[in-house]
C-alpha cells in the first residue's frame, strides 16, 4: 500500500513522510495503516529498498492560529474554489532499520539515503516475515538502534513494544516466539517497571 | 536424557571456588531451593555425562524495585500491571551450584570432571530416578538398607533416601541435634529399619530418659514379619525392654577403676591404694568371681594385715599400720554405701546382664537407666561396652567357643543417647576409654556405635570425629555449631549453613552411608513415639475436674472414728446374751 513520500529528514536514520490525503492517490491511507510501528519500505532507485519503522506522528496545520477574515466557509470553498489546496497534512517520522537488495535483508541502515518525494510503501506481513528471516533463524539486529534511540525519544519506547507486538503476531509458534516475547517481557520491565525506580 | 528432562535455567559463568557454577532461572514454580539438585550434560565419546550438582546458594538476580514495595498491602504486581507491565515471571534469580561430579558406578562415588558449565549451558533439574540411584547406596527394600526418610527439597517419597547400615553399623554413627529436634525419633526410624527382615540386626539402646519402650510394638507389626524364604527362617523382631530393676551388673563385671569412679573423687590415695590391693586378692582368691563381701573381706584382711606388719605392707612407711583400720572401715563403708546400699540397687553378688541375652539378631534390647544416677550409669555402659569389645575379639580371634560367656558370633550395634554424659569433652570418664576403642578398633570385630547427643560442643571432638555417617537435625547453639563444623568434614559449608534453619523432622545426613550429604525428611515412624514433652497447663487444669476433686476427698478423709463396743453390747454380740449387771 502507498502511504506517503519523503519530504524530509532529520538524519541519514530518520526521515519525514508526508501521508497522501485524497486528491493525491485514489485510495488513501487510512490512521491505522501508518500507525506507530508500521513496518514501511523505500525503493532506493536501485535493486536496493530502505526497510524503516513508523515511529512517530506530526499533523501539519498552517491554519491553526490564523484568525484573519474568510471569504467563505470550507464547505462553500469545495464548491467556489475547487483549485484551493487543503494544507493540513500528517506527518509521520520514519526510521531506517535495514535495507533490502538481491542478496537478501540486512538489519543494518543503508548506506544511501533515500531521493526526496520517494514513495514510501506499506510492508506486507509476508514481507516482514521476510525481512525478519535469514539462515532459517528469526533476526532483530536493528533492535540495539531502536533501544538506543529510545533514551533520547520517549515516544520510540511505545514503537518498541508495539512492533515486538506485531512481531510475535507475525510468528505465533516455535523458538521465535519464545524470544520475541522473552525480549518483549525484558525490555517492558526496562521501559515500565525500572522507569519508576 | 536431557531432552526429557526439564531445563529449568543457563550457566552464567564460574563461581566464587573452582567448583561452583552459577546459573539464572526464572524458578517460577519454586522448585529450586537451595539443597536441591540439578545437572549440566557434558559430551562424553559417543554419549555424554550428567553431572550432578547441589544448589548452594540462592540471590535475586531481578526484582521490583523498593518503590513497587512501598505499602503493604498492594502487590508489586499489581502496582507493576497498574502501569501497564502485564508479564509473567518477572522475577529471575542467580542460584550457586556446587559440582558433585558424575557418579561412576564401578567406583561407587562422584567423580569432578572439572569442567564446568559454559555460559548459556541449560541446566536441567535432576530427575528423582537419577538421584535415587546416585545419592543412595542402597534400593529402598535391599538388604543392607535403611530408608529413613525423602529428600527435602522433593515432595515427600519422592526421591528415598536409604542409608548403607553396613557402612553406618561399621564405621559408627553420630545422630546430633538440639533439644526437642527429633533425635530419639529419628534413632527409633534407624531402629526400625535395622529390625526389618532384609537386616534383622542385633541392637542395644541404652535409654537414659525411657524413650524408646514403644518400641516394643515392632513384634506386632505386620511390615516386620517375613515368611521362610530364601533358606532364611521365619521372621519376627524382638524387643526386649530392661527396666531400671532388671538391669543388673554382677560385681565380677566391674574393674578397679569402675570401682575408683564409682566410689568418688574424694576417695584418698590412700584408700585408693588398699582398694587396689584388696581387689587384686578378690578376683585372684575368687578366680574373677567376688562379690561384694569378698572384696569388704580383702580389705578388713589388708588392715590386719598392716596392722600386726611392723614394716607395713609393700615396703611402705610404718605409719601407715597406725591408720590401717580406720582406713579399711572407712573404705569399707564407702564400698557398702556405693555399691551395696545404692538406690538404684544395680550391682548384685551373682546376677548380671548375658551377652547373649543383650545381644542377639533380630533383637532389640532397651536398657533403661531412667532411675539410675548418672555415675552409676556410666559404669553400666562401660562394663556392657568393655565386655561387649573383649567378647567379639574373643570370638573373632577363636578365643572363645560356643557355650562360653564371651562367645559373640555376630555382630553387634549400641545406640547411645545423651553420648555427652558417657565422652564428655572435657574430662575423663570410666566409659571415655571404652567408647574411642571402640570407635577407633570396633570396626574390626563388628562393634558399631551410634551416638546420640544434643550437646555436641560438651562431647569429646575425637569421639565425634570418629563417626563416619553424621545426621544432623537443627542445632541453634554457635558453640555446638561450630563443634560440628570442626569435627563433620564432610558436610560442606553450604549445609552446615541450614543447620539453624532446619525444623523438627528434617536433617542434613552426610558421611559414608550416603553418597554425598543430603537434606532429609525424616519418615514417619512405624511405632508411637514416646518422648513426648508433658503438657504441665493441661496437667495442672487435670488437678480441678470434678472427678479427681472427689477421688482426692475419698483419698484424704479420716477414717470413721467408732467408739469401742460397750460390755453389753459385746455380750450380746458374742454370746447373744444380755448384762445382768
Amino acid at each position: 500500500m502507498r502511504l506517503g513520500k519523503i519530504v524530509s529528514s532529520y538524519s541519514h536514520l530518520q526521515y519525514r513522510c508526508q501521508i497522501y490525503t485524497r486528491g493525491e492517490v485514489p485510495d488513501p491511507p487510512a490512521p491505522d495503516d501508518y500507525g506507530l510501528g508500521t513496518y514501511v519500505t523505500v525503493p532506493l532507485g536501485d535493486d536496493r529498498s530502505l526497510v524503516g519503522i513508523v515511529c512517530d506522528t506530526l499533523l501539519h496545520n498552517p491554519e491553526y492560529a490564523v484568525y484573519g477574515p474568510r471569504l467563505s466557509t470550507p464547505e462553500e470553498t469545495t464548491v467556489f474554489s475547487p483549485d484551493y489546496l487543503d494544507e493540513a497534512r500528517t506527518l509521520v517520522s520514519i526510521i531506517a532499520i535495514g535495507y533490502v537488495d538481491s542478496s537478501g535483508c540486512h538489519h543494518d541502515p543503508p548506506q544511501t539515503a533515500p531521493l526526496l518525494n520517494s514513495e514510501v510503501l506499506r510492508m506486507s506481513p509476508e514481507q516482514v516475515r521476510k525481512f525478519h528471516h535469514a539462515d532459517d533463524q528469526v533476526r532483530l539486529g536493528y533492535l540495539p538502534l531502536l533501544i538506543a534511540l529510545a533514551r533520547t525519544t520517549p515516544v520510540m519506547t511505545q514503537t518498541i513494544l508495539r512492533l515486538l507486538t506485531t512481531l510475535e503476531e507475525a510468528f505465533p509458534d516455535g523458538p521465535a516466539s519464545t524470544r520475541l516475547r522473552l525480549v518483549r517481557q525484558n525490555l517492558s520491565w526496562q521501559f515500565r517497571v525500572l522507569s519508576l525506580a | 536424557m536431557p531432552e526429557m528432562d526439564a531445563c529449568v535455567g543457563l550457566a552464567k559463568g564460574p563461581g566464587d571456588r573452582p567448583h561452583q557454577f552459577t546459573f539464572i532461572t526464572p524458578d517460577s514454580d519454586d522448585s529450586l531451593p537451595v539443597g536441591e539438585y540439578v545437572y549440566y550434560a557434558l559430551p562424553e565419546g559417543e554419549g555424554e555425562l550428567r553431572v550432578i550438582c547441589r544448589i548452594d546458594e540462592r540471590r535475586e538476580a531481578r526484582n521490583y524495585p523498593n518503590a513497587f514495595l512501598a505499602h503493604p498491602l498492594v502487590a508489586p504486581g499489581e502496582l507493576a500491571g497498574f502501569i501497564g507491565y502485564a508479564e509473567e515471571g518477572d522475577e529471575l534469580f542467580e542460584l550457586t551450584a556446587s559440582v558433585l561430579g558424575y557418579f561412576d558406578p564401578t567406583l561407587g562415588d562422584f567423580m569432578n570432571p572439572r569442567r564446568l558449565p559454559r555460559v548459556g549451558h541449560p541446566i536441567y533439574r535432576a530427575p528423582a530416578d537419577l538421584l535415587q540411584s546416585v545419592l543412595n547406596r542402597k534400593r529402598p527394600g535391599e538388604p543392607g538398607g535403611a530408608y529413613i526418610g525423602s529428600l527435602l527439597s522433593r515432595p515427600a517419597d519422592e526421591v528415598p533416601i536409604v542409608l548403607d547400615a553396613s557402612r553406618f553399623t561399621s564405621t559408627h554413627l553420630a545422630i546430633i541435634a538440639g533439644t526437642g529436634s527429633g533425635k530419639s525419633y529419628l534413632a527409633a526410624v534407624v531402629v526400625e529399619e535395622l529390625l526389618r527382615p532384609t537386616n534383622r540386626a542385633c541392637v542395644l539402646i541404652v535409654d537414659p530418659h525411657g524413650e524408646y519402650g514403644s518400641l516394643a510394638e515392632l513384634s506386632n507389626l505386620e511390615e516386620f514379619h517375613a515368611d521362610a524364604q530364601d533358606g532364611l527362617a521365619e521372621y519376627r523382631p524382638q524387643v526386649r525392654v530392661l527396666s531400671p530393676d532388671d538391669v543388673k551388673v554382677a560385681y565380677r563385671s566391674l574393674e578397679l577403676d569402675d570401682l575408683r569412679y564409682l566410689l568418688g573423687r574424694d576417695l584418698t590415695a590412700k584408700q585408693s591404694y588398699v582398694l587396689g590391693v584388696a581387689f587384686r586378692n578378690a578376683e585372684r582368691v575368687t578366680k574373677g568371681l567376688w562379690t561384694l563381701t569378698d572384696l569388704k573381706n580383702e580389705v578388713a584382711n589388708w588392715a590386719h594385715q598392716a596392722a600386726s606388719t611392723p614394716e607395713g605392707v609393700g615396703g611402705a612407711a610404718a605409719d601407715v599400720d597406725s591408720n590401717a583400720h580406720q582406713t579399711a572401715a572407712a573404705l569399707s563403708w564407702r564400698l557398702e554405701n556405693v555399691l551395696g546400699r545404692s538406690e538404684s540397687r544395680i550391682f548384685d553378688d551373682h546376677r548380671d546382664l548375658a551377652l547373649q541375652d543383650l545381644f542377639r539378631p533380630g533383637q532389640c534390647t532397651v536398657l533403661q537407666l531412667s532411675q539410675v544416677s548418672e555415675r552409676e550409669q556410666q559404669v553400666v555402659v562401660a562394663t556392657i561396652l568393655r565386655r561387649l569389645y573383649k567378647a567379639r575379639l574373643a570370638t573373632e580371634k577363636a578365643l572363645s567357643a560356643p557355650g562360653d560367656p564371651t562367645y559373640l558370633p555376630y555382630p553387634a550395634f549400641v545406640i547411645l543417647e545423651e553420648a555427652h554424659n558417657f565422652a564428655p569433652a572435657a574430662a575423663d570418664l570410666v566409659t571415655s576409654e571404652q567408647l574411642k576403642r571402640i570407635l577407633s578398633e570396633g570396626r574390626k570385630f563388628g562393634v558399631g556405635m551410634c551416638l546420640i547427643s544434643q550437646r555436641p560442643g560438651r562431647l569429646d571432638p575425637d569421639v565425634l570425629s570418629q563417626c563416619m555417617t553424621q545426621v544432623l537435625l537443627r542445632i541453634s547453639n554457635e558453640v555446638d555449631q561450630a563443634r560440628v563444623a570442626q569435627s563433620v568434614e564432610t558436610v560442606g559449608r553450604s549445609l552446615m549453613d541450614e543447620l539453624p534453619g532446619l525444623s523438627k523432622g528434617q536433617a542434613i545426613v552426610a558421611g559414608m552411608a550416603v553418597n554425598t550429604p543430603v537434606l532429609v525428611r525424616v519418615r514417619q515412624r512405624l511405632t508411637r513415639h514416646q518422648a513426648q514433652d508433658p503438657d504441665a497447663p493441661a496437667r495442672w487444669r487435670e488437678h480441678f475436674r470434678k472427678e479427681e476433686l472427689a477421688r482426692r476427698q475419698r483419698d484424704e478423709a479420716l477414717p470413721l472414728h467408732r467408739p469401742p463396743p460397750s460390755r453389753a453390747e459385746l455380750l450380746s454380740q458374742l454370746f447373744g446374751v444380755e448384762d445382768d449387771e
